[in-house]
């Protein structure tokens, strides 16, 4: 059990931490879950070497899980056009978030985790490079292109609304 | 107006909370990285009685009515084990080595990866000369990655000039889709001759079919995908010996299952510490290493399979079936994360060396 002491520690403290990111890596509660117990899982052999620092290895793991596994499994993903439909008790801030989700879902899985990790877990372009795997250039492109069609999106939603 | 991280961060607040108890996760991770350790053992043991060597011909097309050009029948010379020449400066197989077994890349940090393929009739191993681009290239959206067909023959990559080409290993051609063509990398073979992937800067629903000589269709790529999803299925093999296997968690469009396979342990190629591949289990390795990879790439033959509803023990009613695909499934455990499995010529090899299996 060496090293479990403090990994439950750190489960405790940062396991709600790592679900926020990861439901809006997944846009799914299911997936959320399934995901962040996933790279918890996967850290524990890696445990003593981490522990000094973990959340940063985590998050990395977290985070290329999450674009692995949706590489792996492209076929159970459903697409629709039919955003759910609010119910009369829903406030606007409650279309305005189901609007975000529905937006991300249409980035590709490494533009959505750029911009979580730049925009929600405030992570330099350098650390979100490193966390992903790719160049600083990669993460500039993928934000710049994530943001316009998030734009472009939101304008479109707004079109249809004015009309 | 908010800005986009406040939006962010109020979304967030839906997150789910809790979960399993942290001596569980604990738990399922030493004993994952037992069973990882134990596998190797594992295909050791198996391969010590079926390592007589393999020598099968393979059929003609077998079931596979939309490949208009199969393989010419051919003699597989893969035996088991297979010896990675450790060490060894590999051969350069040419543009027309044949059809391959499997193919993976060995990256070189900042500059193009090399890729490595084994050569399924006589077994060599040897680097393909082909002009990857560089990992770390901005221009190129996604990682770097080799689709290889089922029946081994085609393989398909980004280029340095063209976000896809596919090479025919049999008569060494080269064909691209139209220049204004564009499209993410990861790409997956359907069938022998059909590749199917996802237009660049499209949607997920946004993709393409294309059979090298014509012109690239716009489909919604998921009836293709789903169509896939018994090769994509990762299997690890368990403690209970190498006839049990279990999978990762998958999902379906009834919701998410898990599912227990009961499957053989045939052999393996490459070996714990010579492929020197990046493991998404080792993100502090050193690419470059070769003795810091931990990849074995172990064959097994599929028998059967039940689906559980997540996180229950008793089977879902009626759970059970059997897919053809999955017989052929060759999978890796604990391998190299980009390795790519010629999985019908190898089914083929597995179905004649087990009879009528």
């Amino acid at each position: 059990m060496n090293g479990y002491v403090d990994f439950e520690a750190f489960v405790v403290a940062r396991r709600d931490a790592l679900l926020r990111t990861a439901y809006l890596l997944t846009g799914n509660h299911h997936d959320a879950e399934d995901l962040v117990q996933s790279a918890l899982v996967k850290v524990v052999p890696m445990w003593t070497r981490i522990q000094d620092r973990p959340e940063p290895y985590v998050r990395k793991v977290l985070v290329r899980e999450s674009v692995s596994r949706w590489r792996g499994r492209r076929w159970r993903e459903v697409t629709t056009d039919v955003v759910p439909e609010a119910t009369r008790h829903d406030t606007a801030d409650r279309a305005d978030r189901i609007s975000l989700l529905e937006d991300l879902r249409r980035l590709s899985p490494r533009q959505r985790a750029v911009l979580v990790l730049r925009y929600f877990d405030d992570l330099t372009e350098a650390d979100t490079a490193a966390a992903l795997g790719i160049s600083v250039g990669t993460v500039k492109s993928h934000t710049r292109d994530a943001l316009a069609r998030l734009r472009h999106q939101q304008s479109g939603e707004e079109q249809r609304v004015a009309t | 107006m908010d800005t986009l991280r406040d939006r962010l961060a109020e979304l967030a607040d839906d997150a789910p909370t809790g979960g399993e108890p942290a001596a569980e996760l604990w738990a399922r991770g030493t004993r994952t990285h037992r069973l990882r350790a134990a596998a190797l053992a594992a295909a050791v043991l198996v391969v010590g009685i079926v390592s007589t060597g393999i020598g099968i011909r393979l059929a003609d097309g077998d079931g596979d009515h939309s490949a208009p050009a199969p393989v010419p029948a051919s003699t597989v010379g893969i035996s088991l084990p297979i010896q990675y020449p450790v060490g060894e400066d590999l051969p350069d197989l040419g543009a027309a080595p044949g059809p391959l077994a499997a193919i993976w890349l060995v990256p070189h940090f900042g500059g193009p990866p090399e890729a490595v393929g084994l050569v399924a009739e006589t077994g060599t191993f040897g680097t393909l000369p082909i002009d990857l681009p560089a990992e770390d290239d901005p221009d190129i959206p996604e990682n770097v990655e080799v689709a290889l067909s089922p029946d081994g023959r085609r393989i398909a990559y980004p280029s340095v000039t063209s976000s896809l080409v596919v090479h025919d290993l049999v008569s060494g051609r080269d064909s691209s889709p139209l220049s204004e063509f564009e499209t993410r990398s990861g790409y997956t073979w359907v069938d022998a001759t059909h590749l199917v992937g996802h237009v660049a800067g499209g949607s997920d629903a946004d993709g393409w079919v294309w059979e090298p000589g014509t012109t690239p269709k716009p489909v919604n790529p998921y009836p293709y995908l789903q169509g896939y999803r018994g090769r994509n299925i990762w299997v690890f093999i368990d403690g209970g010996g190498p006839r049990s296997c279990s999978s990762t968690v998958l999902a379906d469009s009834t919701g998410r299952v898990q599912v227990p396979v009961l499957c053989d342990v045939i052999g393996f190629i490459g070996s714990s510490f010579v492929l020197g591949h990046w493991n998404s289990d080792r993100l502090h390795g050193d690419w470059n290493n070769p003795d810091d990879g931990n990849g074995t790439v172990v064959a097994l033959n599929i028998r059967s399979i039940t689906t559980h509803p997540f996180g229950s023990a008793a089977p879902r009613p009626g759970g059970e079936f059997d897919d053809p695909a999955l017989h052929h499934v060759v999978v890796t455990a604990g391998a190299p994360t980009r390795v790519a499995f010629a999985t019908d010529l190898l089914g083929q090899t597995l179905d004649t060396r087990d009879g009528a299996s």
